[in-house]
Parts: structure tokens; C-alpha cells; sequence
């Protein structure tokens, strides 16, 4: 790498790693056997120097980055797989518009608006992926300036910080899985349903299938999961006329760790509710995670919310694990 | 600290832990439940004593700094800047999260009926079995379905032991059928069992049954048992196919002493106890045979509090009646007079056999 690629991953390096969560920035560093470290800064400076002395390189950031970015901080919509073969699949985005993003690899620059900007092909599943880059403001209170008055008028300024957003939105396709799913970065710039239009309009564009498939619904898996399977903070069970909804103000468990609240659980016979969500905790050894992850699932319309930064595994495993929960689902 | 305020806490500590539940708590919560106001740090030293002792664990937590939302938030929601509940972002609010101390005791949560069996005795119809249930059913307010076994009124049928293993088959069986059916709806807990007398022997010896092996059970209720008092539960609850053992012994039971002389591979652990550590053996000085199953005793037994409700649904480690014993030893009587007394229960029932089948036919 000459001098001018390695500043130029340096910069690159600097404002992923101002977004990047600590645990994978560690991971980075150990699995690459070099000084870790505790605060942003150590890393920096560790990632900085290790990239002058060639024992980081892009590839590695590459890698990296292809596990953790856009995984996890997330919402999740599921739908019914395309009908199409994943040869013809294959065929259809190499002869689209889109096979020069073939491959294309992890992009550093995120464009303004969501765009396509690389499709994986593999032999177990397609992977496209939409990068948007966009500002946020964080309320800092410490830099309001109190009430000042100007003229006969007062006048009280409230601070924001500027931070930038790097999301990523995901049509993540495994041939074996029952399922296709759009994985959307938790963004205010993004509007859900936009971008999940966005996603089909891209999908038809590269002939994979003509039209959105169907939602799956996740009513099941919310109903047997609240039943003892997974820690659950709260559910709601609804009909059309009224719903049920118990909650945990536990932080070291969830309802059934509540006599009263488990008792009303077993109270209901939740089949008589077409409609189910729910908020849970995976955690890390029960599921074979890389971490305890809190999800939220809105069963009606197959939506399932991960609030902490994870890695692709952790997704599936999550995926893997609602959808055994789901087995049978006759719900809305 | 004041003794008085320090024996409350600790009493209701011990409270907390005997039924398992409100385990985890905030200071001010634990404070109103004892009709304690929070003044002063006596209480704090309080809790940082029980933390060193191993009684108290304390919990970092954070809550929704939002007006009217309060939601407990968990680590990686912390992580995330946001709240579930409410959507709120706190990197965009500009307020963290309100953190928290709270303390969980040592301890494991109650557990729940999901569902039970009940198995009646010799020469009954078990009238009590549908006392039980309806009162079951009226003490919780979830549907905790009963199976009332009946195998019909057993008379002369005890004193064979080829008797007791055609009545174990019929039972596995039902048992079997009725785990199935439970699974089918839902209900993949394994049941607690309520057993009385020549039902008792009847369950003992489903469990020592190879063939029915499969079966697993909740907590075990024995009334009026004539198990014999050597029977090792303990092998039964580390194989899993039972969770514990209640016997509720009647120390004015005199029937169940007679059954080792006239009742195959019985013992009169109804009145005498198990010699089983893993076993409960509770003595009731009142009671004789079927005592515990009168009206007045099954509302004790199941009432809040109850013998029978804090051992179906109390964590075990909390359960310790203060008169509970464990049986030292046991002799089955000199088995000379046991041959005689079996001898004249086999020509008994030589005598009444065709009486009895006769009998079964026309009202089993």
C-alpha cells in the first residue's frame, strides 16, 4: 500500500470507527492480534499505526466491516421467498444494469440517498445491499445557552451536536431459508416503508422476482416464545376490538419471572388473538450468541426490531430461532 | 438501625424468598411494602450487609427518562440510545436514561400448576378426587385441567400382586394419553400428582415400570401412602421423572399400618414417614386415612399458605415446614406373620374372586 492509500484508509477508518460499536472495534484489533486498548482514541491510534506498519490492511478492514456494518441497530421485515430458482436468480443479476455492483465490495462513502451499491452472490443466498450517509443531531444540553434578552425580547438557544449516520439497508436472500428479509439501519432519515418499496423496485429491476411477496407473519412465534421459550419484557395480544398487554418492570427478568403477570399469561388462551407482539431477550448462551440481544417483534406484519449492534450470525440466529418458534402459524 | 425496622426487613426478605416472588426490588418499593418511610441510611447499611452476606445481589438499571413511559432499559437498548417502548432516541432527547439500583434476593422464583392427576384409593370411588378438583379450579384463576384417574372400586384386587400390575398398565396408559392430549393443547409441562392410598402403591410402581419410563412428573403429593418407607424417591428425581415428594403423614392412620401384612410390597409410610432424605415427610398428629381430603382440610392444604400450596408452588429450596422428619429406620414386621397373614389374604381372595369379577362386571 503506498503512503497515499494508507492516509487515505486512515480517514476512511476514522469516521467508521466514530459510529462503530466498541465491542467490534475490539474485535477487530484482537482477532488481528494488535493492541487494543479502551477508549475510541486508543483505537485510533492503534488501527492508525498498525495500517503504517502494514499489519492492517484494506482487505482485513474489508472483512471486517462485511460482518459487522449494517448488522444489528435494525429492523427487519420478513417476506415469502421469491418463486424464481437461485440459478436463474444468479443469471438474472448478471445480465441486469446492476452486474458491474456485483462484488463491488464494502463501500467507505456512503452516498445522501439510499442507493444499491453491492450484490453478493454466493452459493447459499444473495445479499444486496443500499448505503445512505446522513447527518443527525444530538441534543447536548451542557451547550445551551441561557435566556439572554435582546432588546425587549428574551431569547433561549438550545444546542445540538451535529453526528453523521452511516445506514445500511439489506435484502438478504438464503436459498435453504423459508424467508427473504429487509434489513433497514435504525434511522430517523429512513422511512420504513419507502425504503421497503425501494427494496422490491430494486429486486424486480434485477429480475429476480416482478412483485413484493407476501409478509410473513410472526404471531406464532411471538405466542410460543412468551409461553417460557425466550425472556419476555412484554406482549401484546390483539383482535380487531381490544387488546391485552402485559408488561415486566424487571431488569433481571421478564413476565414469567412475575407470579401475578405469569398467571394472567396462563389465563389466556392465546389462540383467540390473531395479532401478537412482544419484546424479548436473547441471551447469549441460551441462543448462542455473540452477545444478549432485546428484540421486539410485531408478529402481524412479520417485523422484528434488534436494538444493539450484532454481527451477521446473530441476525440468523435470531431469524433461525423466531421462525422455529413460528412453526404452524395460522394467525393474521 | 433499629432492631424493629431491621427484623421487618429481614422478615420480609424471608417472606420474599419462601414464595418466590417480588425477589427483585427497588429500596423505596421495599420500604412501602413494609410500611417503612425512607429516612435516614440505616436501611442502606441494611442492604450493603445482606450484599456482603450473599442475600442480595445489586442490579444496575437504567429507566425511560420520558414523562409517562418509565420503561426499564436494558444494556443493549442503553447502547442503542433508544427506548422500546417509546421510540425515544436519548442521544436526540438529550437526557440519559435514569439509572437505578435495585437488588435481587437469593433465591428462585415460584413455579405454577399447570396441570395435575389425582389417583384414589382402595374400595372408594375417591368422592374426594371432585372435591379437589372443583376447589383447584376455584383457587386459580387459569385453567389448570385435573385428571381424575378412577380404576374402578378395588376390593379383593390389592391383595394379588398380578392385580397391581394389570391396574399400573391401565394407568400408564391413561397417563400416557393424557400427556399426549396436554401436548397437543399446549401444555408441555409435566403434571403434579395428588395420590392417596392404594393409589400411592400404584404410582410407585409406575415409576419403578420400564415401560412406562417416558413419563415424567411435577412436585408428588402422598396421602395415606402405603408405599413402603424405603422407597428411594431420590432416584426418581435425579433421573428427572419426578421434581419432589410431599408425604403428608396421619399419625392416627391406623389403616395404612395394616397394609404390609394383607397388600403386597406396602409399608405403612403414611404413618411412618420415608427413610428417603430426598423425601418431605410431614406429619399431621390429627389426621387419620383420609383426613387431609375432607372439606375444612382441603381448604387448609390448598387455602394461601396452605401445606399443599407452598409445596406445589414455593421454590423447593425454600420449602422447610418446621415439623417436617425424615424416618431413620424402618423393619418391615417379623416376616413369619406377614407369610400367614399374606396366606390368608390369598385365600380370601380365592374365595371372593368370582364374586368379585362378577361384581366388577356388573358395577366396575
Amino acid at each position: 500500500m503506498t503512503a497515499d492509500d494508507k492516509a487515505l484508509l486512515k480517514t476512511q477508518v476514522e469516521k467508521i470507527l466514530l459510529i462503530q460499536g466498541n465491542q467490534f472495534i475490539k474485535e477487530l484489533l484482537r482477532e488481528n492480534s494488535l493492541p487494543i486498548g479502551s477508549t475510541k482514541k486508543d483505537f485510533l491510534t492503534n488501527i492508525t499505526n498498525a495500517i503504517d506498519e502494514d499489519r492492517l490492511t484494506r482487505e482485513m478492514i474489508e472483512a471486517w466491516l462485511k460482518q459487522v456494518e449494517g448488522w444489528g441497530n435494525q429492523h427487519l421485515y420478513l417476506f415469502e421467498p421469491p418463486e424464481i430458482t437461485p440459478q436463474d436468480a444468479r443469471e438474472a443479476i448478471s445480465q441486469s444494469e446492476f452486474s458491474p455492483l456485483i462484488e463491488q465490495g464494502f463501500g467507505y462513502e456512503f452516498p445522501d440517498d439510499l442507493q444499491l451499491t453491492n450484490i453478493e452472490l454466493g452459493e447459499e443466498g444473495i445479499s444486496l445491499v443500499w448505503q445512505q450517509g446522513k447527518e443527525g443531531w444530538n441534543r447536548t444540553r451542557a451547550k445551551d445557552i441561557s435566556p439572554q434578552q435582546e432588546g425587549l425580547e428574551v431569547y433561549k438557544y438550545e444546542a445540538y451536536r451535529q453526528r453523521f449516520d452511516r445506514s445500511t439497508v439489506r435484502f438478504e436472500w438464503r436459498f435453504a431459508d423459508p424467508f427473504v428479509g429487509i434489513l433497514i439501519h435504525r434511522s430517523k432519515e429512513i422511512d420504513h416503508s419507502t425504503a421497503i418499496e425501494l427494496v422490491w423496485q430494486g429486486v424486480s429491476a434485477l429480475g429476480i422476482c416482478a412483485a413484493r411477496t407476501a409478509r410473513i407473519s410472526l404471531s406464532r412465534a411471538v405466542k410460543s416464545a412468551s409461553d417460557g421459550d425466550v425472556e419476555t419484557k412484554s406482549t401484546r395480544f390483539g383482535t380487531d376490538d381490544g387488546h391485552v398487554e402485559m408488561v415486566s418492570n424487571l431488569a433481571s427478568g421478564g413476565i414469567n419471572d412475575v407470579a401475578a403477570v405469569r398467571q394472567a399469561r396462563l389465563g389466556l388462551n392465546v389462540d383467540d388473538f390473531p395479532r401478537a407482539e412482544g419484546a424479548f431477550v436473547m441471551n447469549e448462551e441460551g441462543f448462542n450468541l455473540s452477545r444478549d440481544l432485546s428484540i421486539k417483534v410485531v408478529g402481524s406484519i412479520g417485523h422484528v426490531a434488534i436494538w444493539a449492534h450484532c454481527k451477521r450470525d446473530d441476525i440468523y440466529t435470531v431469524l433461525d430461532n423466531l421462525i422455529a418458534l413460528n412453526a404452524g402459524d395460522n394467525d393474521e | 438501625m433499629t432492631n424493629n425496622g431491621a427484623k421487618e426487613w429481614e422478615a420480609e426478605l424471608a417472606r420474599r424468598q419462601h414464595v418466590g416472588d417480588g425477589l427483585e426490588f427497588l429500596p423505596e418499593s421495599f420500604l412501602r411494602t413494609v410500611g417503612d418511610t425512607p429516612t435516614g441510611d440505616s436501611f442502606e447499611l441494611w442492604l450493603k450487609k445482606k450484599v456482603s452476606q450473599g442475600e442480595l445481589v445489586t442490579l444496575e438499571a437504567w429507566q425511560c427518562p420520558v414523562e409517562g413511559c418509565g420503561r426499564v432499559i436494558d444494556k443493549s437498548e442503553i447502547e442503542a440510545n433508544v427506548c422500546p417502548k417509546c421510540g425515544t432516541d436519548f442521544q436526540e432527547f438529550g437526557e440519559d436514561p435514569i439509572r437505578q439500583t435495585r437488588y435481587r434476593a437469593k433465591g428462585e422464583s415460584s413455579r405454577d400448576i399447570y396441570w395435575m392427576i389425582v389417583i384414589h384409593g382402595m374400595n372408594t370411588r375417591g368422592a374426594w378426587q371432585e372435591e379437589l378438583s372443583w376447589r383447584l379450579a376455584n383457587k386459580l384463576k387459569y385453567s389448570a385441567p385435573v385428571l381424575i384417574y378412577k380404576y374402578g372400586w378395588a376390593t379383593i384386587d390389592v391383595l394379588v400382586k398380578r392385580c397391581h400390575q394389570s391396574l399400573v398398565n391401565k394407568l400408564g396408559i391413561r397417563i400416557r394419553e393424557a400427556i399426549r392430549f396436554a401436548n397437543e393443547h399446549n401444555n408441555n409441562h409435566c403434571p403434579d400428582v395428588i395420590v392417596h392410598s392404594f393409589g400411592s402403591q400404584l404410582f410407585a410402581l409406575l415409576l419403578e415400570s420400564e415401560e412406562f419410563s417416558d413419563l415424567k412428573f411435577g412436585r408428588v403429593i402422598t396421602v395415606g401412602s402405603i408405599i413402603h418407607p424405603d422407597f428411594v424417591w431420590s432416584r426418581h428425581m435425579d433421573s428427572g421423572k419426578i421434581e419432589a415428594v410431599l408425604n403428608h403423614v396421619g399419625k392416627k392412620d391406623a389403616r395404612v399400618r395394616a397394609a404390609q401384612f394383607f397388600i403386597p410390597g406396602t409399608g405403612p409410610s403414611g404413618h411412618k414417614g420415608f427413610t428417603d432424605s430426598a423425601s418431605i415427610n410431614v406429619p399431621e398428629q390429627s389426621y387419620g386415612h383420609s383426613s387431609a381430603f375432607e372439606p375444612s382440610e382441603l381448604k387448609k392444604n390448598l387455602g394461601t399458605g396452605g401445606l399443599w400450596d407452598q409445596f406445589l408452588q414455593s421454590p423447593l429450596n425454600h420449602f422447610k415446614p418446621s415439623t417436617a422428619f425424615r424416618l431413620e429406620e424402618w423393619k418391615p414386621f417379623c416376616v413369619l406373620v406377614r407369610c400367614a397373614t399374606r396366606f390368608l389374604g390369598y385365600l380370601i381372595f380365592a374365595v371372593l374372586a368370582p364374586f368379585s369379577f362378577v361384581r366388577r362386571l356388573l358395577d366396575p
